[in-house]
């Protein structure tokens, strides 16, 4: 259940680098709805991260929860960084790459929350 | 001129520091849990994962800052790190057994998807542009 979860989110995440590369391409800054789908997995590896830890709690897998509390940080920390919640039409086309790449980087970190599961 | 926001580099260098962030604190925080797990199973490969963590380090704070002397300092980070995935790369084929484990930049970063390998070649190409030390220059305190 929870590895499906996961690995929809890689999924989402990589769609969302494709489409943050696209607006890239055709030189435009983030729109509106690249924004909200952005929030909106970002919502999605919050309910996640609560559920792998809830996981992590009922298995009892304390020998290697130090790198995946790590992982988890970083899935959740990336996204709102570098989406510049408030920047408004200070965003530029490299924003859209930038989150791209981050998209691209926190579903490999996803990746590797499920290979310790 | 104080610093600000707005001291913070644009376009392709606001996307060169936030991938080097993440690879600084991927590569670091993996070589601490490693080193303080097992160092003495892979010394060598451990230690230049942590090398390597440095080095992505000081270049996102330089994209990061930009500065005269930001420029130099990533220039020389920049091409430090591109020999090293070169020099670890080659050696972590031809000698397999000085690298029981891996390295950020072993076999040049397949890992990684070679991003290793390609982030230097692209940071310097960006980096060596006139505009671009330029800018830095312009962004001096």
């Amino acid at each position: 259940m929870l590895a499906a979860f996961g690995i929809t989110i890689v999924i989402v995440l990589v769609g969302l680098a494709v489409w943050g590369l696209g607006l890239f391409a055709v030189g435009r800054s983030p729109n509106r709805p690249f924004l909200i789908a952005v929030a909106l997995v970002e919502l999605e590896l919050l309910v996640y991260a609560a559920a792998a830890l809830i996981a992590l709690a009922v298995d009892d897998g304390a020998e290697s929860s130090a790198p995946l509390f790590g992982y988890l940080f970083l899935s959740l920390v990336l996204l709102p960084l570098v989406a510049r919640p408030g920047a408004g039409d200070a965003r530029t086309r490299w924003d859209s790459a930038t989150i791209a790449a981050v998209c691209i980087a926190v579903a490999v970190v996803v990746l590797r929350i499920l290979s310790l599961q | 001129m104080s610093r600000s926001r707005d001291a913070t580099l644009d376009g392709p260098g606001r996307l060169l520091a936030v991938v080097y962030a993440i690879f600084a604190v991927s590569a670091g925080a993996r070589s601490a849990f490693q080193i303080a797990s097992d160092f003495s199973l892979a010394p060598l490969a451990y230690s230049l994962s942590a090398f390597s963590a440095a080095i992505y380090l000081v270049a996102a704070l330089c994209f990061w800052w930009p500065s005269d002397r930001s420029w130099s300092l990533a220039v020389g980070a920049l091409v430090v790190e591109l020999a090293g995935v070169i020099a670890v790369g080659a050696l972590s084929l031809a000698r397999e057994d000085l690298f029981p484990d891996q390295t950020v930049w072993s076999e040049f970063g397949i890992g990684y998807a070679f991003v290793p390998l390609a982030l230097p070649i692209a940071g310097l190409l960006w980096l060596l542009r006139s505009g671009t030390r330029r800018e830095f220059s312009a962004r001096n305190d």
